[in-house]
């Protein structure tokens, strides 16, 4: 690019006149002037300042040219790095900041190192109780977050049609009045619950809660029926008390995974799989996995079966039968601590032999009896582990109940190295939130859509993957509709629809969205609000911990946030004041403040005489010194618990003022279980009476939990729920025809669903996801690796079937199957994966979310300034050096192995909920396919 | 030095000022509306149609709005963009070592940035630009005294060759990203003021 010739004096003149020039305004924010041309006292005392500056700051003065080493913020292999490594000053005088990761819901403790203002490392907090200091590979890449060029600075504003992809930046000011505006107008049009608020992964619930219930609006919409609904529904059955097992595998002597990736994929990840090891390498604990496909977790265990998709819990109930009809069952657990007698269990699991099992899953009956029996005798240091493996089918509620029946079975609930829970979930109860407004009273289909019993009883999981398709069939409308860390068109099913409805202006009127990022979900928004990151924020915060205790951990700001970026804490109270009508009074704290009195609580370290945030700052965590949560059935009632108690006489439950406190035992009187029966629930007699809207109340009455009758707007919707555990197929299932496969999704250890794929670190490691087939189906459909196909993926009948109003989309007119969406993708072939399934995994296919997610990359500079030193100006990864871009534009015959950024499998999957806990089923869809012959 | 020389020097700096503070302005900042003016009426304008006519032509055609659009759309984001930022062009992210190599000079010379612009940020061409107008109006070409020789006109030297001689491949490629000729206009004109002043500066010849 050639310098234009222009003689001196022009540029002489234009200089001149814009240094005179008001109307330019300052750059920066001190008062200034233009230099007079002479250098006089104005300039005299100017310098004299700045002489000044310099001795405050003991400076030298007038040092010039490079002022010493910087410290470098990760400089991957190159010449400079490399000459430079090991830089034994890079972490002289860094700050440690502790905190918590947040790029997945595991939510492990984090030390930042922070040096000049800048996170120059990450690394694993060794004081938080549950992952003891470790991290996985997205932990450490929250530096590529943070620091991503790619970040959403500043409030954006649409000025296209939506969907457009044109903005203009406004300011804070500006967006929050437009935003206030529009919710107030919400609030006052009387019908509240047409704001939606929509999130993907939150771990800030007390602030969104505190906006909500102020604002008046009930309708907080989740992910969690594209999670673990099934999951919970099924763990609640048993125990009401809590919703998530946390498998006691470090103490274990026998791991039974039904389809869990724990290695890559759980929630509860990088604690739980760091026990796991533990327990098999310092324990002799065997694993043993069944899963369609050859996870890390699979490739990790003693031994490794295949099943049909679906059929974790008939092969569960077949192992129930062996261990039954071997006597192997443990009498006493399950004559005192359960609501079946042997005889009930006996007759109930008959059907249900292992050559049944086997005739539905494939796996042999002789290894199911023998895996049955194996894991019976390691009792009770046995435990059941299962997942999205498990749950996320038609039948995924079943599947769950049916695996953790096994438990129950060999007596390991509860038991040191078995199959435990905790009532905590989250933070420590001792820490209290500031006082909260009372809960918003308004329903909202969208909410808590009639139609599936379960998902909203004992814990609000709603049913995510509705949603979109209530408001395309006009069951809801959306005045306003605020999305915060969501990425619906790309984990939500049936990608199209999603699309769709987003970028219609009259079912979504008004769409503000929360992000760091600019994603598929702010590609539809009127207003983007540019978000800080997990490291620029506050939070207390806490998941269920393996050590079965609750603790709480911190997070602070490490930097300042980039930019505008704000976070909700900040920006709320804000909004609430602009809306007004009594919003405001309940965000009348500073942020610091109000963290100080949440956590006010946390006792004094005797050591340090620090409490509260003070020592929560010091150390990042607490963790109270309570017992393990180990048979908490057994915990004998105080005097005080029991006294104007009142014993049923048959059943021997203990009840105070008509809520049951516990159970008599041999004569004692003891906690129980939380459930009406205060047994572990086999038989549910609540799910069988809630399906059918049945009033509940007493039951309810007698667990002591907080849960609820469905809602009187649910009245004509009864689903049948069996009371015992029990099993079905999907009716497409059963009749999979021969050009039929199931195809199933997958997660990678370095990657989340949605969220990570902008990380330069982690998409150089996995940026794509060619589908997975066995080498025999390859060979019978006539492929072979590396060939493309077209996948055409259908509805599930069993869905249409039990829920006819989610029914759409265009039958074939032969085979009558409804088409969700067909794909080109190339294959990859392996053994390790059923020969029925073919499998993608999740996370690929961005259409937005920066160019690394896209795989897209810059041309190199050939050119550099007069003066520049371009030996020295090596960009590492941000868009030159990204070799996995891929060229082929989408042609076969040009792609390459292992480039591009991979394709959406949300473009294929059908809407499809548990009948009963509205689960979405992404394990369950049928396809077929046919291979691309390339031109 | 004589007085006419002396003079020259003045109005050299000035002019230079004057420049930086231009480019600053258009660099941090989307048009209002009083910029368009002065672009279109009076000595600025009148100036910048020898130097650059194409910016005055289009500071009269265009809207605030559609400028707004086209400065968020080469710079802002939020997709496809060209961050002008200097970490970002030589190590691929945010916050990298130019940003602290921004910090001393700050310090030194008593600069603020605008607020947006935190410690990982410094390295905004814009700020860049703006610290240079800053520090030539500090000095106003005097020799505090103490300092060593051409102290003043030292440290604009470091101070370019660290932070405005980078940003080659940024102009390029915002020129040809560019929907509007206003903004085609500003980058051409940055890319031809810079590559004057690294001769003023003597650097062009040090790297010729
Ligand atoms: S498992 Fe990994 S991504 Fe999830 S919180 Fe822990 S370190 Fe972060």
């Amino acid at each position: 690019m050639p310098e234009r010739p222009l003689n001196r004096r022009a540029w002489m003149k234009l200089g001149l006149a814009a240094s005179g020039a008001s109307a330019l305004g300052l750059g920066g924010c001190e008062e200034e002037s233009a230099p007079s041309g002479d250098a006089s006292a104005a300039g005299d005392k100017s310098r004299a300042n700045d002489l000044e500056r310099w001795r405050a700051m003991k400076a030298e003065p007038y040092q010039v040219g490079d002022f010493g080493a910087m410290p470098g913020v990760c400089n991957l292999p190159g010449p400079e790095a490399k000459r430079n490594w090991p830089d034994p000053d890079k972490y002289r005088n860094v700050q440690r900041v502790p905190g918590m990761c947040q790029l997945c819901s595991t939510v492990c403790g984090i030390v930042g190192y922070v040096k000049d203002g800048r996170l120059i490392k990450i690394e694993g907090h060794p004081n938080d109780p549950n992952s003891r200091g470790h991290l996985c590979a997205r932990g450490h890449a929250g530096l590529n977050h943070l620091y991503h060029p790619e970040r959403l600075l500043y409030p954006l504003k649409r000025v296209g049609k939506r969907g457009e992809g044109k903005w203009k930046r406004i300011s804070w000011d500006e967006a929050l009045d437009e935003i206030a505006a529009k919710l107030r107008a919400v609030r006052e049009s009387g019908r509240p619950e047409e704001f939606a608020f929509h999130q993907g992964r939150q771990r800030s619930k007390d602030i969104l809660k505190r906006f909500l219930d102020a604002f008046g609006t009930k309708t907080q919409l989740s992910h969690r029926a594209l999670c673990s609904g099934s999951r919970r529904a099924a763990n609640l059955t048993y125990l009401w008390e809590s919703d998530w097992d946390l498998n006691d595998v470090e103490h274990t002597k026998y791991i039974l995974n039904f389809g869990s990736n724990a290695f890559e994929a759980h929630q509860g990840h990088v604690p739980f799989a760091t026990r796991i090891q533990n327990g098999r390498f310092r324990n002799g604990a065997k694993l043993v996995t069944f899963d369609v496909r050859l996870s890390n977790t699979a490739g990790s265990s003693d031994e490794w079966f295949a099943p049909f998709p679906g059929t974790d819990g008939a092969i569960a109930l077949g192992m129930a039968h062996a261990i039954v009809q071997a006597g192997r069952h443990d009498t006493e657990f399950l004559q005192q601590w359960t609501n079946v007698s042997i005889e009930e269990l006996e007759e109930h699991l008959e059907p249900y032999t292992p050559e049944w099992a086997e005739s539905v899953s494939g796996v042999p009956a002789a290894d199911i009896a023998r895996i049955a029996l194996e894991f019976a005798a390691a009792a009770p240091a046995c435990t059941t582990m299962c997942n999205r493996g498990s749950s996320a089918h038609i039948n995924g509620y079943y599947n769950d109940r049916a695996i953790q029946l096994l438990n129950a079975i060999v007596g390991s609930v509860g038991k040191q190295g078995g199959w435990c829970w905790s009532p905590w979930s989250g933070l420590d109860p001792i820490v209290e939130t500031p006082p909260m407004p009372p809960g918003a009273k308004t329903w909202s289909v969208l909410e808590d859509p009639p139609e599936f019993p379960l998902a909203n009883v004992w814990r609000r999981m709603r049913v995510g993957e509705i949603i979109y398709l209530y408001l395309l069939q006009g069951r809801a409308r959306l005045q306003a509709y605020m999305t915060y860390n969501l990425d619906s068109p790309l984990t939500w099913p049936e990608e199209s629809l999603t699309q769709q409805v987003l970028c219609d202006e009259s079912l979504i009127e008004f769409h503000v969205c929360i992000n760091c990022f600019y994603n598929e979900t702010a590609h539809y928004a009127d207003i983007v609000l540019p978000w800080a990151t997990y490291l620029e924020r506050w939070d207390l915060d806490a998941r269920g911990s393996y050590n079965l205790r609750p603790y709480v951990g911190v997070r602070k700001p490490m930097v300042e946030p980039l930019g505008e970026a704000k976070d909700v804490r900040e920006f709320f109270p804000e909004l609430a004041k602009r809306i007004g009508g009594g919003m405001e009074q309940w965000f009348q704290e500073s942020v610091e403040e109000y963290m100080e009195q949440w956590a006010s609580n946390v006792p004094v370290n005797p050591a340090t005489g620090k409490g509260g945030l003070e020592r929560l700052l010091e150390e990042g965590f607490w963790e109270s010194d309570r017992q393990p949560y180990y048979e908490p059935y057994l915990r004998e009632l105080s005097d005080d618990e029991l006294s104007d108690s009142e014993v049923d006489p048959d059943s021997g439950v203990i009840t105070k003022d008509g809520v049951g406190i516990g159970v008599m035992l041999q004569g004692k009187a003891v906690c129980g279980f939380a459930t009406p029966s205060r047994k572990f629930e086999v038989r549910s007699l609540f799910v069988e009476k809630i399906g059918a809207n049945a009033d509940c109340s007493e039951l309810i009455a007698l667990s002591g939990v907080k849960a609820s009758n469905r809602h009187a707007n649910h009245q004509g919707h009864d689903v049948e729920i069996d009371a015992m555990p029990t099993w079905f197929q999907p009716v497409e299932h059963q009749r999979l025809a021969d050009d039929e496969l199931i195809m199933t999704s997958f997660k990678w250890n370095v990657h989340n669903h949605g969220r990570t794929m902008n990380l330069k670190w982690l998409a150089e490691i996995v940026h794509s996801n060619p589908a997975w087939l066995n080498p025999k189906t390859a060979s019978a459909f006539g492929l072979q690796d590396g060939d493309w196909i077209e996948v055409t993926s259908y509805h599930s009948a069993e869905v249409e079937a039990r829920n006819p109003h989610l029914t759409h989309g265009q039958a074939e007119p032969t085979s009558g199957r409804r088409v969700v969406a067909s794909m080109r993708v190339p294959i990859v072939t392996m053994q390790g994966i059923h020969p029925r399934v073919i499998a993608m995994s999740n996370s690929c296919g961005h259409t937005q979310y920066t160019s690394v997610a896209q795989a897209k990359r810059e041309a190199p500079a050939a050119e550099h300034l007069a003066g520049s030193n371009p030996s020295a100006y090596h960009d590492d990864d941000w868009r030159r050096n990204m070799w996995w871009e891929d060229p082929s534009g989408g042609d076969p015959a040009r792609w390459r192995r292992n480039t591009g950024s991979g394709w959406n499998q949300n473009k294929l999957m059908p809407i499809a909920p548990d009948p009963v806990s509205g689960q979405q089923a992404f394990h369950d869809t049928v396809v077929t396919i046919k291979k691309v012959v390339p031109a | 030095m004589s007085d006419a020389s002396s003079q020259a020097n003045n109005d050299t700096r000035r002019a230079a000022h004057g420049l930086y503070a231009l480019l600053s302005r258009l660099w941090l900042r989307e048009p209002d509306q009083a910029l368009l003016e002065l672009l279109q009426h009076g000595d600025v304008a009148e100036a910048c149609q020898a130097v650059a006519p194409e910016l005055v032509a289009a500071a009269g055609q265009a809207t605030c709005d559609d400028l707004a659009v086209d400065f968020c759309r080469i710079w802002l984001g939020p997709t496809d963009h060209l961050p002008p930022f200097q970490s970002v062009w030589e190590g691929g992210q945010f916050g990298g070592q130019a940003a602290t190599s921004m910090q001393p000079y700050l310090a030194m010379s008593g600069y603020t940035p605008p607020l947006e612009f935190n410690t990982s940020m410094l390295d905004h061409l814009g700020v860049q630009l703006d610290w240079m107008r800053h520090w030539l109006e500090q000095f106003q070409g005097a020799q505090p005294e103490g300092a060593p020789e051409d102290f003043p006109a030292t440290v604009q030297r470091a101070f370019f060759r660290k932070h405005l001689s980078w940003p080659h491949a940024l102009l390029a490629q915002s020129e040809s990203r560019a929907d509007t000729s206003f903004y085609r206009a500003v980058v051409r004109l940055t890319r031809d003021f810079l590559a004057r002043e690294s001769r003023r500066l003597g650097l062009a010849e040090m790297e010729g």
